[in-house]
């Protein structure tokens, strides 16, 4: 309760500070202030073509989590098990997660279009979070339980579902939770850049061409309000680690 | 008593001189109207205490902030976000001149000569419901074909190239001087200049691209001193592309010098003041106003907008 209260005022002091910029930048246009962005906000909710945009981008977060999970999940689990194959696919997860994520956008967008970019973006960003967050899993798996794993008389695939995965399951949560946050905010990137249609990206470009700032704050709010809600939301269903 | 009189006017001619004399910082975007005014860039170059501080700057960001933050004291920039600015945000410039009228194509390695010889084609275009889209989508709908053709939207110029390259038979709209560019790397391209199709099927007059912002707070005797070394450089560039192409070179410019003459010469550089701009940029962003009128602003400038400057 305490603490809610805390964030609470934490919040309020982000939007005091926000007000304050505002009056002293005096031009509502370039910086509106926080009840104009909130005003416009509720106008944002209020329209129908605004939950067609964000199913569409919730589609491509969700496409682009589900291969990036599934694949990061299974080869990050390999690679926990195995030093080899790990050692053979850490040049490309390493590559992935030091290359910048506007270089990654820039070259996929040439290579790929702008319809598939944003997809590949989101699993090119989310799969090595997946494959470190499986294979810390597995790695972390209590010395004992290992010991006794490789006597028990199960076949692979039975040691996988039975074994392996429940016991990273707690890794691989964590991993899925920055996950969705992270791909969420490096998808709406990838749709700004590439003018996804009927995105929030395209939302944030046409305020941003029309020089409607206030849609801008409106959008920039209701993607931290969503990031929070998911964030969250997740963060109930996961076991500290 | 006289003494002192003569002592005060000295006072304040040296003040007003030192007013001129101070260094005006310039924004301009890169592209044509980088190019226009090089010549004013390059007399700059390399000068301890210059009279214009240039800054090229690539995309509106920096444009918008420098119309808010009134950091430069000049500012080329597209008429339409110059208008909204003034309209919407009290932005305390005004419109003093168009120098650029318009860089828009469409080509294809097909045939393409006229409007024609779009029916039933697909056409890759870039920035959507942004000016270049409307510009084309305006003449389009002005035209009459028997299967008007479709639009395809990518993400930018760069993309719609690619895509001629891809696709020999494609149509694309192009800007220069990524049209001359490639241009230079294909043996046969066709184009149609929509500046042409804009003035034959849409209005009468030419459609103004990108102006010039001056601060109120500018003398005029500074403003006409900038626009006097405008128009000379617009001068030199349009005629002597040969000299342009050193400046290019001491300013590193991200052009190569070969495409110049095709660069300029469909870029459409020409001089026009605020007033000689006019009924072009009402209707201008009538035609805007039909189909985004956000882009610049809903609202017509009124006349303060307009800086009183005849050439």
């Amino acid at each position: 309760m305490k603490k809610t209260l805390l964030s609470l005022l934490g919040v309020l002091t982000l939007a005091l500070i926000w007000q304050i910029a505002a009056m002293y930048t005096g031009n509502e246009f370039f910086l509106p202030r926080p009840l104009s962005v909130v005003k416009a906000l509720a106008g944002i909710l209020g329209e129908g073509d605004t939950y067609r945009v964000l199913l569409a981008s919730f589609a491509r977060l969700f496409v682009s989590l589900l291969v990036a999970c599934m694949l990061g999940v299974a080869t990050g689990l390999a690679g926990g098990m195995n030093t080899y194959i790990d050692a053979f696919l850490r040049p490309f997860v390493s590559g992935l997660r030091t290359v910048p994520v506007i270089s990654l956008v820039v070259i996929v967008l040439i290579l790929f279009g702008n319809i598939l970019t944003v997809y590949i973006i989101g699993f090119l960003v989310v799969f090595p979070l997946m494959y470190e967050a499986s294979k810390e899993g597995v790695k972390n798996i209590d010395k004992g339980i290992k010991d006794a794993i490789c006597i028990e008389p199960l076949n692979l695939p039975l040691l996988i579902s039975k074994q392996i995965i429940p016991l990273s399951l707690p890794y691989i949560k964590t991993g899925l939770l920055q996950s969705v946050g992270l791909g969420f905010k490096v998808l709406v990137m990838s749709e700004f850049i590439a003018q996804s249609d009927v995105s929030i990206g395209r939302m944030l470009y046409e305020g941003r061409i029309t020089l409607d700032y206030e849609s801008v704050f409106a959008w920039t709010l209701l993607i931290i309000l969503i990031v929070f809600v998911i964030e969250n939301g997740l963060g109930r269903f996961n076991p500290s680690v | 008593m006289k003494k002192l009189l003569v002592l005060l006017v000295c006072m304040i001619g040296t003040l007003s001189a030192c007013d001129d004399e101070k260094t005006l910082n310039v924004m301009v975007p890169n592209g044509a109207p980088a190019l226009s005014q090089i010549k004013v860039e390059h007399a700059m170059h390399g000068v301890e205490n210059p009279r214009y501080d240039v800054e090229v700057v690539y995309g509106p960001e920096p444009l918008v902030s420098a119309f808010g933050s009134e950091s430069h004291e000049i500012i080329i920039a597209p008429l339409n976000l110059g208008a909204k600015l003034y309209t919407k945000a009290d932005a305390p410039y005004q419109f003093a001149a168009t120098i650029t009228w318009g860089n828009l194509y469409l080509a294809s390695n097909d045939a393409l000569k006229t409007l024609r010889d779009l029916e039933g084609k697909t056409i890759t275009a870039f920035g959507k419901n942004t000016t270049p889209d409307i510009v084309l989508s305006a003449i389009l709908d002005a035209y009459v074909f028997e299967e008007a053709p479709e639009i395809e939207y990518v993400d930018g110029v760069d993309t719609a190239i690619a895509h001629l390259s891809e696709n020999s038979a494609s149509v694309a709209l192009v800007a220069e001087p990524a049209l001359s560019a490639f241009e230079m790397k294909t043996e046969s391209m066709n184009t149609i200049d929509l500046q042409a199709k804009w003035e034959t099927h849409v209005s009468d007059k030419p459609y103004p691209q990108a102006g010039v912002f001056v601060h109120s707070t500018l003398s005029e005797a500074t403003i006409e001193t900038y626009i006097e070394a405008l128009k000379e450089s617009m001068e030199m560039v349009t005629e002597d592309t040969a000299s342009m192409a050193e400046m290019m070179e001491t300013l590193d410019y991200p052009f190569p010098p070969a495409l110049m003459p095709s660069v300029i010469q469909r870029s459409h550089i020409e001089f026009k003041s605020a007033s000689q701009s006019r009924d072009s940029v009402i209707a201008y962003f009538e035609v805007i106003g039909s189909f985004n009128p956000a882009l610049y602003g809903a609202t017509m400038p009124d006349d303060a907008f307009y800086y009183d400057y005849e050439s």
